[in-house]
């Protein structure tokens, strides 16, 4: 019917592009792994797995290993509730609910570069806005040093998780409006109270949604790099340092290219590992739809 | 206008046999439809007329060309799709023309051709708009005027008055006939509903899993089935099949005295048989076959009875008010053309006549 | 009945019994606590950039004076416009770089996705896994050697490069979200159009395309803020000012007046208003891009 060859010729372009300047990188991200090639000039030689057993001796990385292991656990929790909370009070409201819909969302518009500026700006000690407010509110003793080597990584997260929580907050409102009205109607013709119906309708329900918030949550949080790159660039110290952040900084600072593909490659299994049952929900969806 | 000739069409999907050697003509200007429960492989016989379909073995020939390796748009027909298939982002005059603005014809001509189709199918008011300005009933018009402006060979129908409600499904059905009876283009119409079928066609094919099961005539098909399934498809409510005994003096069913027969001698006494009663066949009185009453349904021309013989389901249909519940028994008696089909084949055997006792 | 037509603010319509009773006379005072939350959660939301917005209309002097929240002493535009004058050519970078990526983009996905959905081949399947797959790869994986591919060939601190960069890195998701919009439109039309004479070129271009419109519009807003927003690939390939997008020009920016928190600030407002713009305009359209099986943020 169709000649056999005219679906190749619409997948064509995306497949030249991609596989010249997307995959086969992929593939010698693996390669450059296995090389003590530094800088840009040259192949390096094969060192086999040298540059990974030199990085789980690595405090640096290992320190980042750890930053990274704590974004992953707040991402999970905050923005997702959060978000539930506001997509829930946020639904109900008749008046201006569009206004403020738009500022719960603008976060999203921001890119990380500028969401770090503003953060930093907001965590500056004494001037800062959040130690002015702490101090307008009478709260001085909350005060700490925001971007110190104690706080430090978690006044990241919570940067990162205000523009989390705009996005998980837009993808709970759809699932929310999702939810067919007659179902909650139904519920409470059957007698449920507003409690039952929240928690054995609604919330099931929001099953899909939370399940894109949470695969979201965890890719932002394993890669975190542009945002520590612009508030912290990891210091003081290396405190805030996380895995992504520590790959750039190998490679595009010290210029040692083979051993910051290892780190790439780590990112690369860790982001795999969280996906693969996603993935495979896609693959089952599409095998229904074109059956 | 054409002739159409399904020449032993086969089609396989992998391991999957869903037509096996299908073979009728269509003459030039005749109304087929091609009837059958879902499954039955009508709709991908009529794709394959189309061309959207490989055909896996046997020809198709329109107008006497062997159309098998020819793109659509080269056997010159045009379909209406069941869901319609209108472009939602063309206004009407241009989902109707779409087919000759690809040709290059020129923009008077497609304007002359547009305004007559919309003339026919009374869309003149509706051109400017977007199809989903429009109800059910004026998208199917526009369907159809799709097909017209292309001035095909033929015209394949694919079920597409299912989408429509009941009220509008007969109007549309009477237009569509109209239509036909106007423009004299041959036609293919598929159709589940037996009774669009019989209303519309000229000649109906009936088909079930894959084969014909019979052609012919609306009538032909309820006068004479060919065998039980045609005998149980055509007409509604469908006609009632008891397993019966051929005796000396007629026909057996079940324990119950034998129904006097005239003209079976063609019969073998002691052959087993099925008999095919229709519902309208039947007359009420105080002997014959003892009907245990289900339901009564009066809809003021006729009541409808449903119930059993023999445990068998059984419909009948009455000119007489009657009027029974649940529990209540009758007698009926057949008193029309009984369809006489071979037990173990299916196969009609004939038709016998009840003696009439009045 | 009654019950409920007497009292329509009541969210349950059932008997009146004590947990109903209870329901109802808590809904009023729940209400206003839920609003009331509301506004404070909206309030703390908003407060980064409102504080933004304030402290880069004010002078050093005020704010050290006056604290970091006080409405400003007097509204000093100008550092609005210093901003702009110095993220100019920023802009000006991002704007070259953002609209090929987009449109090549939506180009080669549109016409993937179709293949995808709506033709029938050998390993189609197994592609859209790939794709599916290939949509999650981090940047990580791809930066070094890229990276060296672009100095290779020459074109290390080109537009084009960070555009063809571009356009690899966001074919997956689009494709993704274009084969699952071409998915949602029947395919008969495809066979009514090829009975209409159209051939394959054709269907795609005068039948699918059109239609896929709203899925290609939220798409556009969609992949525009985030190439805008990318930061990693204009650090790591470009050398000069002129070629640099504008996240990275807010970050010499922020080197540059370090504690000029105003300015800072002036500057973190020039370069957000682009997205914040299309945003703003194209709400609908971005949450709908959201919503059609994202996962991306």
């Amino acid at each position: 019917m169709n000649a056999r060859y005219t679906p190749w010729l619409f997948l064509m372009p995306a497949i030249v592009i991609y596989g010249f300047f997307g995959a086969i990188p992929i593939l010698q991200t693996f390669y450059i792994s296995m090389t003590d090639q530094v800088g840009v000039a040259g192949a390096g030689n094969f060192v086999g797995l040298t540059n990974y057993i030199e990085l789980f001796q690595d405090e640096y990385f290992l320190n980042s290993l750890k930053n990274t292991g704590i974004w992953v656990a707040c991402f999970l929790v905050i923005p997702n509730t959060l978000a539930v909370i506001i997509a829930l009070l946020v639904k109900r409201t008749f008046w201006g609910a569009s206004i403020i819909k738009t500022v719960f969302f603008l976060p999203l518009a921001l890119s990380f570069a500028i969401v770090g500026v503003i953060w930093a700006w907001i965590y500056e000690p004494d001037v800062g806005l959040l130690d002015q407010l702490l101090i307008g509110l009478g709260l001085d003793v909350l005060i700490v040093e925001w971007l110190g080597p104690h706080a430090g990584n978690f006044s990241v997260i919570a940067a990162a998780a205000w523009r989390q929580t705009a996005f998980a907050t837009v993808i709970y409102l759809a699932g929310l409006s999702a939810i067919p009205q007659e179902l909650i109607e139904a519920a409470k013709v059957d007698g449920a109270t507003r409690r039952q119906v929240f928690f054995r309708i609604t919330l099931p329900l929001l099953k899909p949604a939370n399940t894109i918030a949470v695969s979201s949550a965890l890719i932002q949080a394993l890669l975190a790099t542009e945002i520590v790159l612009t508030m912290t660039r990891g210091g003081p110290f290396g405190m805030t340092e996380v895995v992504g952040y520590r790959m750039y900084m190998e490679t595009f600072w010290n210029y040692k290219f083979g051993y910051g593909a290892a780190i790439g490659v780590v990112v690369t299994i860790m982001t795999a590992t969280m996906v693969v049952p996603y993935v495979r929900r896609m693959a089952k969806a599409m095998e229904r739809e074109w059956s | 206008m054409a002739h159409v000739a399904i020449k032993d069409i086969y089609k396989n999907y992998g391991a999957v046999r869903a037509l096996k050697g299908i073979d009728f003509e269509i003459n030039d200007g005749e109304f087929v439809a091609l009837v059958g429960p879902s499954g039955c492989g009508k709709t991908t016989l009529l794709r394959m007329i189309a061309g959207l379909e490989d055909i896996t073995g046997g020809e198709i020939h329109i107008a006497g060309r062997v159309v098998n390796d020819l793109q659509p748009k080269a056997r010159d027909i045009a379909m209406v799709f069941q869901n319609y298939a209108l472009y939602p982002h063309m206004k009407v005059a241009d989902n109707m023309s779409f087919s000759m603005q690809l040709a290059g014809a020129p923009k008077d001509e497609i304007k002359t051709k547009v305004e007559e189709a919309a003339r026919i199918l009374n869309l003149e008011n509706y051109l400017d708009r977007y199809p989903r300005e429009l109800s059910g009933g004026q998208r199917q018009r526009v369907a159809m005027g799709r097909a017209i402006v292309r001035n095909p060979k033929v015209f394949l129908f694919d079920e597409p008055l299912s989408n429509l409600d009941a009220k509008l499904r007969v109007s549309m059905r009477a237009e569509i006939k109209a239509l036909h009876q106007r423009l004299g283009t041959t036609a293919v119409y598929v159709t589940h509903d037996q009774i669009e079928a019989m209303t519309m066609a000229d000649k109906i094919v009936v088909m079930s899993e894959g084969h014909v099961e019979q052609v012919g005539t609306p009538l032909e098909l309820y006068d004479e089935p060919q065998n039980l399934f045609v005998a149980a498809f055509i007409g509604s409510p469908s006609m009632n099949l008891m397993e019966a005994t051929v005796t000396e003096s007629g026909l057996k069913i079940g324990s119950f005295p034998e129904i006097a027969t005239q003209s079976y001698d063609w019969l073998p006494t002691g052959k087993e048989i099925v008999v095919g009663m229709r519902p309208y066949d039947f007359a009420i009185g105080d002997t014959g076959l003892k009907l245990d009453v289900s339901v009564t349904e009066p809809t003021g021309v006729e009541t409808q009875v449903a119930g059993h013989i023999e445990g068998k389901p059984v419909t009948c249909l009455f000119k007489e008010r009657v009027s029974g519940r649940y529990g209540d028994t009758m007698h009926v008696t057949p008193n029309g053309p009984l369809h006489v089909f071979d037990k173990e084949t299916g196969q009609r055997l004939g038709t016998a006549f009840t003696v009439t006792k009045h | 009945m009654t019950q409920i037509d007497t009292n329509t603010l009541s969210a349950s319509g059932s008997e009146p019994d004590r947990g109903s009773m209870f329901e109802r006379f808590e809904e009023p005072v729940v209400r206003s606590g839920q609003i009331g939350l509301l506004l404070l959660l909206a309030a703390i939301f908003f407060m980064p950039i409102f504080g933004s917005l304030l402290t880069s209309i004010r002078t050093i002097e005020d704010i050290t004076t006056n604290g970091s929240w006080a409405l400003p002493s007097s509204y000093e535009w100008e550092n609005l416009q210093i901003a702009f004058i110095k993220m100019l050519p920023f802009l000006k970078a991002s704007t070259i770089i953002t609209l090929p990526s987009v449109a090549g983009t939506l180009l080669v996905a549109t016409m993937a996705g179709y293949a995808l959905s709506r033709l029938r081949f050998q390993g189609r399947l197994w592609m859209f896994l790939v794709i599916v797959s290939l949509s999650f790869v981090p940047i990580h994986t791809q930066l070094i050697p890229v990276f060296r591919l672009i100095s290779e060939i020459g074109l290390h601190d080109t537009f084009i490069a960070q555009i063809i960069v571009h356009i690899m890195r966001h074919i997956p998701f689009a494709v993704l979200i274009m084969t699952n919009f071409f998915n949602t439109v029947p395919g008969e039309l495809r066979e009514a159009a090829r009975i209409d004479g159209a051939n394959e070129w054709t269907i795609f271009r005068r039948v699918y395309a059109p239609i896929a419109r709203p899925a290609i519009s939220a798409l556009v807003v969609l992949e525009f803020t985030w190439i805008w927003n990318d930061l990693l690939w204009g650090l790591v390939l470009t050398q000069g000012t002129g070629k640099k997008p504008v996240t990275v020009g807010i970050l010499s920016f922020q080197g540059e007046y370090e504690i000029a928190y105003n300015m800072v600030a002036s500057g973190a407002v020039i370069a957000a208003i682009p997205t914040l713009a299309v945003f703003l305009i194209f709400q609908k359209q971005f949450i709908r891009g959201m919503t059609m099986g994202s996962v991306k943020g």
